[in-house]
């Protein structure tokens, strides 16, 4: 950023400084500090003199700089320069300036402001002017905010610059007309009598605005497509015929475009192949003509194309067929789009009468992109092969379940899960019960993978699941819940981890579309909860601290539906309300407190109905913030007890606010130490999803993007948030903080809502779980020295992130320092820990550091005295 | 129909937004919400990708129920995205988007991060000859430089074309480092090597 102010390109010397201040900042809330300055300065500055053009102009797009700059734009009000803009606008001396004053109000001023009444009639004074700079203007500023208010003022006018001198007058006049038509279709009948010779313009660009036009015209109903197709037949002829080139390749495309709402005559037929097989030749090769021409094709009459095929003595798939061999993944999307729009007998050798286009060859290898990595590749190939022969689908389906994946990471098999949920939605479309049966066969086969881990809970197959379910038609929904609620009735223990979640999630949000009686529904959730607080906790085999997260996580779940299904019931049974209580007996702190609300709950009826109409959606999570909500306003308020962590509402960050500091109360203790802030003004991507994903399952500020819906599968989401967050560490090393740990920016140090009320990391100590975090009394360094005789070097061909990925699956603490964090700055530092600690001081640990090299390789250096650990971490680092 | 058109930089940092769909939701949150999708893709995976996920954002999905999609290419420092419905081809947005790319280039002679930092306004003028309201405007780089050039004939010289010597020096901001590194969008086209 060392730029000299005259060769930056700043508008002044305060834009330029501002830049730069807002450029070299540390942090995210450093950034907002400055630019919420500049932001008063500026009001300061427009409440205190009327400023000139120029200056207006400057601090206009200063503020709107300001506004994309800043981190949270949340109370920030720069509704005060609009009154400036719209003045801009009107009176500004050059187009430039009127621009900027149009721009700011576009982006800036709401739909209803006062201000906008102003707009209009500068609007409609520019286009109103004689000067072609203005009309342009006005015209661009209706195309962005058009409304129904402002047609009767402008109607006119811009009907008559559809007949312009200009054509780029002409060519605005259309798209005017088109945007406006998507708040009153009916302002397209003014524009009727001119398609004819817009369509016919000699600018070709006006062409192609008409075109766009005559979209919304045909889809209205405006002009019969019949009457039109014979006109655009033949300009597409002509068009082709003159320039002959993919020059106009833009052009062509809006023809197309056309074409797929009017559909085409058999001549029009041959001048597509012609133009596929004259693009397919051409390079860089016109992708999107090619593929607009397959679009359209898929509308023909397989009779006129084969008609058409045999009278030039050519296919489609013959000219697009060199694609399958190309290395672009953007050319094998094409190519497998293309024949996903073709009817499959016209290249497969499907019938006897048609021969196949493609050789065996080219056919396996259009089956092996089943395996590629791009999802929209294997999704257009899957309906591809579903059409030619549904086997084929099958085969690979039953390929996949029969896959080993004993040795697959955790992360590996929940990726292999979800390629198969691919097949299972192609291959069951909208048969409810054959996808939840295959969904049944899927976890249990996954889940017999892990059988010597057995508490894996496969978060990604219980969100699509869940989202698959949701979205689908009422009667799928209907069979689909039916065949996956009979698994109430099979032995409790027998269910695993994920279809108990997804069972439990189901029942809550789909209650009312159920078949089953409310009462049987709670009888099979309490025999799991049952089941569920008996074998998993006490399997010492598992992972003592994991065993008991995915424990809680899914008692949690059962206790929540159950909670819901008992509002539907009469009275609940002793026997449940016993099993309630046993599990409350051992639980720790959260779910005892969610036993304490079923069993003072589940009784009265009446207020669990007032929180199931508070909550959002009937899905798990809104039930479950609906009941927190209730629970905080009812319970706490009254409560003698200690006071504790009050739970926050999703939509309130002054209620947040006001949770976690008690107004008007004066404070004797010291304040708390400054909380340690991001280096990266961004949070970056993976920690940030992670971070939201996790607090969106138990709330956060409803203007944040991932408070919006809360899943039913962000339940089981939470669960990975221990390993993204590691994986956001190696990748973004730079948020380590000196210290070793986490910087939090602002926003991630507002009282962390899963550390408060997570069943995941709420659980007290116990005799099985690890306490909390002890890592820390161990730091890289002394481990690093302790271990000095126990050395291991080598360089590794992998990138350091892809290295770090893997040593996750070793499952291990792993604490990472940042490269440009001591000791040993330039290496990536990684301190490995035993799961439960304490047993020694050297058992169990290991050190490592990474130095990046060239070509995505690094180099690394291992120091570790317990031989098993160190061979394990040997062979992930040497087997690339 | 277009829905957004955002660049922002490697690290994430916004360096221009147009929204042609009212926003339900803040930008920041729907721009990190792009790059967290976008940045983690490889080379190996196509230029798009669908992103049900942003319905929230944008508020709708199209007639047929489609869902958005998120094309984008990566040229230098910067991500170029486009998020659009399923009326506009992936890959013809694809080619607009090197038609943007192009045309930015032609206005800022070698454009680099720094002149979009720095020529905010420019940019957004030179997109709204691209688009207009979601809606494609125009395609001719010559036409759409004309135009540029003619609205804005006292526009100041980008720094990278004055500054030829200065290439990859400076001083290293917290918001990225390389704002002077030209996109080389042409040496990707005359070599074949698409720009991701």
């Amino acid at each position: 950023m060392d730029v000299p102010f005259l060769s930056s390109g700043a508008m002044s010397r305060a834009h330029y400084a501002l830049v730069r201040k807002v450029e070299l900042a540390t942090s995210p809330s450093q950034v907002d500090q400055i630019v919420l300055a500049e932001i008063e300065t500026i009001r300061g500055r427009f409440a205190r003199s009327m400023s000139n053009m120029k200056q207006a102009k400057e601090y206009l797009i200063t503020l709107l700089y300001c506004f994309m700059t800043l981190e949270s734009t949340e109370d920030v009000d720069l509704e005060f320069a609009l009154a400036h803009a719209v003045n801009l606008a009107e009176a500004g001396d050059t187009v430039q300036n009127k621009r900027i004053g149009y721009l700011y109000c576009i982006e800036m001023m709401p739909k209803e402001h006062e201000l906008q009444l102003m707009l209009v009639n500068t609007l409609r004074k520019d286009l109103e002017s004689p000067d072609v700079p203005h009309i342009c203007l006005g015209l661009e500023a209706l195309i962005q905010s058009p409304s129904v208010d402002v047609i009767p003022a402008v109607q006119d006018r811009v009907h008559n610059l559809l007949a312009h001198n200009s054509a780029r007058v002409r060519r605005r006049a259309l798209l005017a007309f088109r945007t406006l038509a998507t708040s009153s279709p009916d302002i397209l009948r003014h524009v009727i009598d001119k398609m004819g010779n817009r369509l016919r313009d000699a600018d070709v660009v006006v062409v192609g605005a008409a075109l766009s036009t005559c979209i919304p015209l045909l889809e209205n109903g405006l002009v019969a497509k019949d009457k039109l197709r014979p006109l655009l037949n033949k300009l597409l002829r002509t068009t082709w015929r003159n320039v002959h080139d993919i020059s106009n390749r833009w052009l062509l495309m809006r023809y197309i475009g056309v074409l797929r709402v009017t559909g085409l005559s058999r001549d029009t037929v041959e001048i597509l192949l012609d133009i596929v097989h004259t693009c397919s030749r051409h390079k860089p090769l016109p992708a999107a003509i090619v593929y607009g021409c397959f679009q359209v094709i898929a509308i023909v009459d397989i009779g006129v194309v084969l008609e058409v095929q045999s009278a030039t003595k050519t296919t489609f798939v013959a000219s697009v067929r060199h694609l399958l061999l190309s290395q672009a993944p953007n050319d094998i999307y094409l190519f497998v789009s293309c024949l996903d729009y073709l009817d499959p007998s016209l290249w497969s050798g499907s019938k006897s009468e048609i021969p196949a286009v493609l050789e065996a060859w080219e056919v396996e290898r259009v089956i092996a992109l089943l395996d590629f990595p791009d999802l929209s590749i294997r999704k257009k190939t899957l309906q591809v092969l579903l059409k030619v022969d549904r086997s084929l689908v099958e085969a690979h389906y039953t390929r996949l379940l029969q896959m080993d994946r004993a040795s697959y990471a955790p992360l590996e098999k929940d990726d292999a899960a979800k390629r198969i949920l691919e097949v299972i939605h192609v291959l069951t479309d909208s048969v409810g019960e054959e996808y939840a049966h295959n969904v049944k066969t899927l976890i249990d086969i996954i889940q017999g993978d892990t059988s010597q881990d057995g508490a894996v809970l496969f978060e990604s197959i219980a969100e699509d699941v869940l989202t698959h379910v949701r979205n689908g038609s009422g009667d799928f929904r209907s069979s689909c819940l039916g065949a996956l609620f009979v698994l109430f009735d099979d032995d409790a223990t027998k269910t695993s981890p994920t279809v108990t979640v997804i069972l439990s999630a189901l029942a809550c949000e789909h209650l009312e579309s159920s078949l089953l009686p409310p009462s049987h529904l709670l009888q099979g959730l309490a025999s799991r909860l049952s089941s569920n607080g008996g074998a998993l906790s006490f399997d010492i085999t598992l992972p003592c601290h994991r065993c008991a997260s995915i424990t809680a996580a899914i008692q949690d779940a059962l206790l929540l539906s159950m909670l819901r299904v008992a509002a539907e019931c009469g009275e609940i049974s002793d026997n449940i309300l016993a099993i309630v209580r046993k599990i409350q007996e051992r639980a720790g702190r959260h779910i005892r407190r969610r036993c304490e609300q079923f069993i003072s709950l589940s009784q009265a009826r009446s207020t669990l109905r007032t929180i199931l109409s508070s909550a959002e959606s009937s899905s798990l999570p809104d039930f479950m913030l609906a009941l927190e909500s209730y629970h905080r306003d009812h319970v706490e308020t009254q409560a003698t007890s200690p006071p504790r962590v009050a739970v926050e509402r999703p939509s309130s960050r002054a209620s947040s606010r006001a949770s976690s500091h008690t107004p008007g109360k004066l404070r004797y203790a010291a304040y708390d130490s400054p909380k340690p802030t991001a280096k990266l003004r961004r949070v970056p991507s993976t920690s940030s999803v992670a971070k939201s994903d996790s607090s969106r399952f138990v709330g956060q500020d409803k203007e944040d993007v991932l408070s919006r819906t809360v899943t039913a599968g962000d339940l089981a989401m939470a669960l990975a948030t221990e390993q993204i967050e590691l994986q956001a560490l190696t990748k973004f090393p730079r948020q380590v903080s000196p210290s070793g740990h986490i910087a939090k920016d602002d926003s991630l140090s507002k009282p962390d809502l899963i550390m408060l009320d997570s069943p995941f990391l709420a659980e007290p100590p116990s005799g099985l779980t690890p306490g909390t975090s002890s890592v820390a009394e161990l730091d890289f360094d002394s481990v690093w020295n302790k271990f000095h005789d126990a050395n291991l070097r080598g360089w590794c061909d992998s990138p350091i992130d892809v290295v770090v990925r893997r040593l996750q699956s070793i499952q291990r603490r792993m604490r990472v320092t940042a490269a440009d964090r001591p000791p040993f700055q330039g290496d990536l530092k990684i301190l490995i820990s035993p799961e439960l600690l304490g047993s020694s001081d050297q058992e169990g640990y290991a050190a490592l550091r990474l130095r990046e090299g060239e070509e995505d390789s690094c180099l690394w250096h291992l120091r570790c005295e317990e031989g098993g650990l160190r061979s394990t971490i040997r062979t992930l680092l040497t087997d690339a | 129909m277009i829905h957004a058109v955002l660049i922002f930089n490697t690290s994430g940092v916004p360096r221009l937004t147009k929204f042609y769909t009212p926003l339900q939701q803040s930008s920041q949150t729907l721009v990190q919400k792009i790059y967290s999708l976008v940045s983690s893709r490889q080379a190996s995976l196509c230029n798009f990708l669908d992103a049900p996920e942003l319905e929230s954002f944008l508020g709708q999905t199209d007639d047929n129920g489609e869902k958005l999609r998120v094309v984008y290419r990566n040229y230098a420092t910067l991500y170029f995205v486009f998020v659009v419905d399923s009326a506009e081809s992936e890959l013809g947005i694809l080619d607009l988007i090197q038609v943007f790319v192009e045309s930015l280039d032609r206005a800022f002679e070698n454009v680099c991060e720094l002149d979009l930092v720095y020529h905010f306004d420019e940019a957004h003028h030179i997109l709204s000859e691209v688009i207009q309201g979601g809606l494609v405007l125009e395609t001719n780089v010559e036409e759409i430089d004309r135009a540029v050039q003619e609205a804005a004939k006292a526009r100041k010289e980008s720094f990278a074309s004055a500054n030829p010597l200065s290439l990859g020096g400076g001083g290293v901001g917290s918001r990225g480092g390389t704002l002077q590194t030209p996109l080389h969008w042409i040496t990707d086209r005359l070599t074949g090597v698409r720009a991701r």
